[in-house]
């Protein structure tokens, strides 16, 4: 699903850049080199997010917090769901089934909803990256008022689903 | 000697750190360096794109336009237009960022800009439709209509608190193209 859509945006640049080029190569050139520029002056902040991901996945393997938090299903459980999802940046692919399995432990669907909202919301170990581009007030309050935002979203959620 | 730039000091700061955990623990080194691969695959597939559509973007797009359909007179058209162009999005979130920049840098309101932020967030439609598989639809609809009501509450909020954004300079595309002529 990901790498077709992933196909799916490579076709729709490379389109875009053709019908460009067709228009006005000048104007295409100067956007590809716009790109190059943007894409080397944002590789070091990007690979480091990478590595900072293998390394908690390699230290805090997807299997203990399904374990760790499909425990029990209180309040304490979803707390530690919210803080967890704030401060680790796990892909999606990973996140959702994790998700899934923890919810087959046990966990409530509170403790689902927070764990999903922060995870995406909230970023710590995007933060660096985040303030590179959007300046640290912006950076601070959307992910402060983001965790808020992901704890109202989980209350709500388990009223609801109830 | 020279100063190490300061774009380079993250990416030293964490290979330094990769280079202690393989000396410390190297069981647990080897893994986070195969799970760190894998996702630099991913993020050399996604990457590439985003930053030559937002190179199109710069070149092509008129300012007056932005500030039209998602500036601060855009009212809820463009709420409409950032919550969907964030839910459209493919990509992790840290491709987000330098989009959302040159959104903000075109002339989009702060609001907007956060909305899009949020929803490309947690609001992803692919993602949405991969989590009804794993949750279920209704646990995946009823996420998604709150994540649009949270960007609305964070945005407003957001935009409240910081009425004129401040952003840094440097990573600008703009910025660059300038300097290059000068």
């Amino acid at each position: 699903m990901q790498t077709v859509l992933t196909k799916v945006l490579w076709v729709v640049v490379l389109g875009a850049y053709a019908v460009s080029w067709l228009k006005a190569p000048q104007k295409a050139k100067r956007a590809a080199k716009a790109g190059l520029m943007g894409l080397a002056k944002a590789a070091p902040a990007m690979l480091s997010i990478v590595v900072i991901i293998g390394l908690v996945m390699a230290f805090v393997p997807p299997e203990w917090i399904a374990r760790y938090l499909g425990r029990d299903a209180g309040l304490w459980a979803t707390a530690a769901a919210s803080i967890f999802g704030a401060l680790t940046l796990i892909p999606c692919i990973v996140a959702l089934p994790l998700a899934a399995s923890i919810y087959r432990e046990g966990a409530s669907v509170a403790t689902v909803a927070a764990f999903i909202s922060t995870l995406t919301m909230v970023g710590v170990v995007t933060a660096p990256a985040e303030i590179k581009y959007m300046g640290k007030p912006l950076t601070i309050w959307r992910n402060v008022l983001s965790s808020l935002a992901a704890i109202a979203i989980a209350g709500v959620m388990a009223v609801v689903l109830r | 000697m020279k100063r190490i730039p300061k774009e380079l000091r993250p990416i030293i700061i964490v290979a330094a750190l990769f280079v202690v955990v393989m000396l410390l623990a190297p069981a647990q080194g080897r893994a986070a360096g195969a799970a760190s691969l894998e996702y630099l695959k991913e993020m050399a597939l996604i990457l590439p794109p985003v930053f030559f559509l937002i190179g199109l973007l710069e070149v092509w797009v008129p300012r007056s336009m932005v500030e039209k359909y998602l500036g601060r007179k855009s009212g809820i058209a463009g709420f409409a237009i950032s919550a969907l162009l964030g839910s459209v999005a493919v990509g992790p979130m840290y491709a987000a960022f330098p989009f959302a920049r040159t959104l903000l840098d075109k002339g989009t309101s702060l609001f907007n800009v956060v909305v899009f932020l949020t929803m490309w967030a947690a609001g992803k439609i692919p993602t949405v439709m991969m989590e009804a598989k794993f949750m279920g639809v209704e646990f995946a609809l009823l996420r998604l209509g709150l994540t649009v009501v949270a960007s609305v509450a964070i945005a407003w909020v957001m935009q409240r608190l910081i009425p004129s954004p401040q952003v840094p300079q440097q990573p600008s595309v703009i910025e660059d193209r300038a300097s290059a002529n000068g």
